[in-house]
């Protein structure tokens, strides 16, 4: 990184007391203030699949397989598998799938990729994105879902702590469930769906999220 | 009707019907049945020349263009004084776009039936077409006599008054038509048209005062529509007639509706007696002082604020650019830096930009470094510092310094790494560092973000185009043409994109296959002459819909049309190509030689290989696209290049934007054609442009060290003056040394110094010319990739292969980005790989 002083004598015609540091330049004066964030969510496409594979390329130490990827696109997971934007920039993404019941119309859903960007983490980003995946699982009628669960790398205490404050808990830890990466367990967390899902939208987040 | 019918022409009354719906078979194009029906005449009477000329013009439009010419030209022969034949040979004209001819037949047709409206009608179009503007309002007088109750013929006899450049009969039809109007509805558009169109008659004679009358009377009485027009016409009119005061508050209440319009703050501050193009340094307070008064009175305008950054300087400038450009960045407006960079001029103002923006940068990086939440601590959106590096990436891309740049755009890339503008950055970056397989290899992976985005899927063909993968570019520009073309080629062919065109032909130019490349700068004039043509068919439009205000700016359009950038352009790509051709006939050893020199050569004496299309079909995989003969052997296939070249460029029009690049073709051209005189031309005109161009420099030199003497003695002797007017004949080589102490550190001048040196001294100046090249990797010259790799081209032919490698290695050191100076094999396989990876997207 740069510092003042090479900045000075590099660029600097004026001495350096004359800059004004960026939070006194006036923000929310009348002129062009800048929007509130928006936060908008997309399904996801063959289009906008490419997009997706580079934020968990990113957010991810292992990598998933094109088959992934193409089984993300099927239309019944339309409403759980989504890419969000902020300011129209896309940041963040979920991937699930269904982990049917055989005999019945249920299943659970499993949260297999959820993905924040690291730049553009505690803006309650995630939280709005799992309050979006909880609403559509409450909501969905064919397979019936009851539980949603996830995979927590065991060295992830930040994520295995979102998950926890989302009402998540740990069920069991699964042995040796990675391959390539160290450590290999992982924690197995769950949530039931209950009925405040239903009626989630405007509750949990501070921003309800567009659709 | 003309009063006394030729026997001959006379059918008797069964036949007469059957001629009539022979008429209205071809209207209603039921060629087969025209033609049976023309039969059936023509067993009686054979020599019916009105129906032989029915049947050859069916004839014609069913694709059987020479028999059907034959069979009317029969017929006309055969009643020369009918009406119907001579219309018809006109129309067959007129499918063949030949106007002249046509316009001829008609008014031919017109001796026999003068009034017949339908021929009149074209024939005015025709003359417009033609630009025959005399003529034009004849034809138009006689059609207000014919039927002066349409409105429109009185209107078109006004304008074509007005296009004759007599403003004064103008006026007076208008007057006059005006004069006639009784009960007008409400709303009337077309009058309102007409209106605004006298007021600018007007104007143009100076009638200020009696414009303002017209105008603000017809407005009170509501004939006059366009309200915007009202004002913008009528602030103008204040102004040139002197009402200073009025014409102030018109233009504040045009802001008022637009604060972001420059134009109209420009016409303000004019009306204040001032200006913002250099305007005196006594008048920059008060100038600011204006711009402030608009911002804080508008505050959602940007447009004060710009103009503002124009005018200030020192720390007012940095006062006032520090909140401008950090509102940009925190909305996170993608084009700050093009706004940004025309204060660039100014050196001051660019290193007080980057310091502000460098600072930023650099607080946002240190709370976010701290602040586990960075928005909490600074109160910023993530977004902004992504912003912050993207601007600093464009910032130091576009003054060269391209590590720098891409330290940046890796910056952004890490923040966010799938937002399809920075991959597109780090693309252009590589790019300008002469890196082009990096930058298709970016453009590419930006271009998988987002399958659906038409403009990045053109940026990234282009790329491919660049990096000679132009199979590969097609296949991509093919994912949004339309499916049921033959190729996306032939598609974007028919869509008239020329820069498409463009791209390509200088993509196979770049791999020296000349006819494919040639091949596609003729479709580009092709294109522009569809827009001429074009153009005939708009009169007729807006006759009936009174768009004649619009009708009037095509005009203006068309007339300049040959010296449309993209026109010229072709054209002189075009004319280079054949000047390859016939400087370097075509080699048995081309595919070797293009090997060896087959990248892009700027100019033409660099051409010692000519291409062999031939050859280089074996090699490449067919690309579908360009249609019969894409490879363009019968353009190659010239027997005169020099002709060729001479009639495309005879045809631009290169003084009407200033491009050096046009007189410096001409003059080749003219040169090898041995018309000294053009040539002499050429060059004047080159120079009194562009004094100091280095092509233009190395063209005079060129041109005053060759010996005229062979020449006629009377052109000699002008050409001796001409010459002797250029540079001094005697002391060529000190005229050379004082070009290079002009321009000390200019890369392109520097290269022009050397092959002007080169074309003074020849072989035996080859030491002087090679230490001349060597001066360009000095460290103070900032050299550029392009110069450069022109230069390596020249260097070869001059000093050998060694020198040339010597020179290779030594530009490879001082670009590392840059992959243009690898060996060709090198760059084979690099542009292999590419292939290979455009290939796994699906």
């Amino acid at each position: 990184m740069m510092t003042s002083e090479t900045l000075i004598s590099h660029v600097s015609p004026t001495p350096a007391a004359d800059a004004i540091p960026i939070e006194r330049i006036p923000r929310s004066a009348d002129w062009k203030k800048p929007p509130p964030a928006r936060i908008t969510t997309a399904s996801l496409t063959k289009n906008n699949i490419g997009t997706v594979k580079r934020i968990n390329q990113v957010v991810f130490p292992i990598s998933y397989s094109n088959k992934f990827y193409d089984e993300s696109l099927a239309a019944e997971l339309e409403e759980f598998n989504r890419l969000v934007y902020y300011n129209d920039i896309p940041i963040a993404c979920v991937c699930c799938r269904f982990d049917r019941t055989t005999g019945s119309d249920t299943a659970k859903l499993y949260i297999a990729t959820m993905a924040v960007l690291a730049a553009y983490r505690s803006l309650t980003i995630g939280r709005q994105t799992l309050a979006l995946v909880l609403h559509a699982a409450a909501a969905h009628k064919s397979p019936k879902i009851s539980v949603v669960y996830v995979h927590v790398q065991v060295s992830n205490t930040e994520a295995r702590k979102f998950y926890e404050r989302e009402g998540f808990k740990v069920a069991s830890e699964v042995k040796d469930y990675y391959k390539k990466i160290t450590p290999a367990n992982a924690w197995l967390m769950e949530r039931e769906i209950t009925a405040e899902d239903t009626g989630h939208k405007e509750g949990t987040a501070d921003r309800p999220i567009a659709v | 009707m003309s009063t006394s019918i030729p026997p001959k022409r006379v059918l008797p009354q069964k036949e007469a019907a059957l001629f009539r719906t022979l008429l209205q078979m071809y209207e209603t194009k039921l060629y087969k049945k025209g033609v049976k029906t023309a039969d059936t005449i023509l067993k009686k009477f054979p020599e019916h020349g009105e129906t032989l000329c029915m049947k050859g013009l069916i004839l014609h439009s069913m694709d059987r263009r020479e028999e059907g010419l034959e069979l009317i030209r029969k017929g006309v022969r055969l009643d020369l004084t009918s009406h119907i034949v001579w219309h018809v040979y006109g129309i067959a004209h007129k499918s063949e776009k030949n106007y002249e001819e046509t316009l001829k037949c008609y008014l031919q047709a017109l001796k026999f039936d003068k009034e017949n409206l339908n021929i009149l009608r074209e024939a005015a179009q025709l003359q417009l077409q033609l630009r025959h503007y005399e003529a034009h309002v004849e034809s138009r007088n006689t059609l207000l006599r014919l039927r002066p109750q349409l409105r429109q013929n009185w209107f078109a006899l006004a304008i074509a008054y007005y296009l004759n450049g007599d403003d004064a009969r103008a006026l007076a039809v208008l007057q006059q038509f005006e004069g006639t109007l009784k009960n007008i509805a409400d709303g009337d558009v077309e009058l309102s048209d007409i209106l605004l169109f006298h007021v600018k008659l007007l104007e143009a004679q100076g009638d200020y005062a009696t414009a303002i009358a017209l105008l603000e009377g017809k407005r009170d009485e509501h004939r006059i529509l366009d309200r915007v027009a009202i004002r913008l016409t009528r602030a103008r009119l204040l102004g040139k007639v002197g009402r200073v005061e009025d014409a102030r508050d018109s233009w504040s209440l045009l802001l008022q509706r637009n604060p972001d319009s420059y134009d109209h703050y420009r016409d303000y501050l004019a009306s204040e007696g001032l200006s913002l193009d250099n305007p005196p340094p006594e008048t920059k307070s008060r100038l600011l002082e204006i711009l402030d008064r608009f911002a804080s009175l508008y505050p959602r305008a940007s447009a004060p604020r710009r103009l503002a950054l124009d005018v200030a300087e020192g720390d007012t400038f940095r006062s006032l650019v520090a909140p401008y450009v950090v509102s940009g960045l925190r909305r996170g407006s993608p084009s700050l830096f093009s706004d940004i960079k025309t204060l660039y001029r100014d050196d001051i103002k660019r290193a007080i930009v980057e310091d502000i923006v460098l600072r930023i940068r650099e607080e946002l990086a240190a709370s976010n470094a701290v602040a586990a939440t960075p928005q909490e601590k600074a109160g910023e959106a993530p977004t902004t510092y992504l912003w912050t590096v993207y601007f600093l990436s464009q910032h130091f891309s576009y003054l060269g310094r391209y590590e720098k740049a891409l330290a940046m755009v890796n910056e952004a890339m890490e923040h966010t790494p799938a937002l399809p503008e920075i991959l597109m950055m780090k693309a252009r970056i590589l790019k300008r560092a002469g890196d082009t397989f990096g930058a298709a290899e970016w453009m590419e992976k930006a271009r998988r973000l987002d399958g659906q985005d038409r403009f990045l899927n053109g940026k990234c063909a282009k790329y491919l185009m660049r990096s000679g993968n132009i199979d590969a570019a097609n296949k991509r520009l093919g994912l949004f043409t339309k499916k049921d073309s033959v190729s996306p080629g032939i598609d974007l062919e028919e869509m008239q994109s020329v820069a498409y065109l463009q791209q390509e032909g200088d993509a196979w130019l770049r791999q020296n296959k000349l006819g494919r490349s040639l091949k596609r700068y003729h479709n580009i004039l092709k294109i522009f002459d569809d827009f001429e043509d074009d153009q005939f068919d708009f009169y007729a439009y807006s006759l009936r819909k009174f768009t004649f205000n619009a009708y009037l700016e095509l005009l203006a359009f068309e007339d300049r049309l040959r010296g449309h950038s993209a026109y010229i352009s072709a054209a002189t790509a075009a004319a280079k190509i054949y000047l390859k051709l016939h400087d370097g006939p075509e080699s048995p050893h081309a595919d070797d030689q293009a090997g060896k020199h087959g990248r892009k050569k700027k100019r033409p004496e660099a051409s010692t290989n000519g291409a062999n299309s031939a050859n280089g079909k074996a090699s490449e995989s067919p690309v579908p696209s360009g249609g019969a003969d894409a490879e363009g052997r019968d353009l190659l296939s010239t027997k005169e290049p020099l002709q060729q070249a001479y009639s495309i460029l005879s045809r631009s029009d290169g003084l009407i934007r200033n491009h050096p690049e046009f007189w410096v073709v001409t003059f080749d051209v003219a040169l090898r054609r041995a018309k000294y005189l053009q040539a002499a031309r050429a060059l004047q005109t080159a120079k009194s442009l562009h004094s100091d161009d280095p092509e233009i420099h190395v063209r005079v030199v060129e041109f005053t060290s060759r010996d005229f003497s062979t020449s006629e003695a009377r052109v000699a002797k002008t050409i001796e003056r001409i010459a002797s007017e250029l540079a001094p004949r005697q002391s060529l080589e000190q005229y050379n040394a004082e070009y290079l102490q002009r321009h000390p550190n200019n890369p392109p001048a520097i290269l022009a110094a050397a092959r002007a040196l080169h074309l003074i001294k020849g072989a035996e100046g080859s030491e002087d010319t090679r230490s001349l090249i060597w001066q360009l990797l000095h460290p103070e010259c900032i050299a550029d990739v392009k110069t450069c790799l022109a230069a390596f081209a020249f260097i070869g032919e001059v000093c050998g292969e060694d020198i040339q490698e010597e020179f290779r290695k030594s530009c490879s050191a001082r670009f590392p980005l840059a992959t243009i100076f690898l060996r060709p094999k090198e760059q084979e396989d690099r542009r292999k790989v590419i292939n290979a990876f455009t290939e796994s997207a699906e």
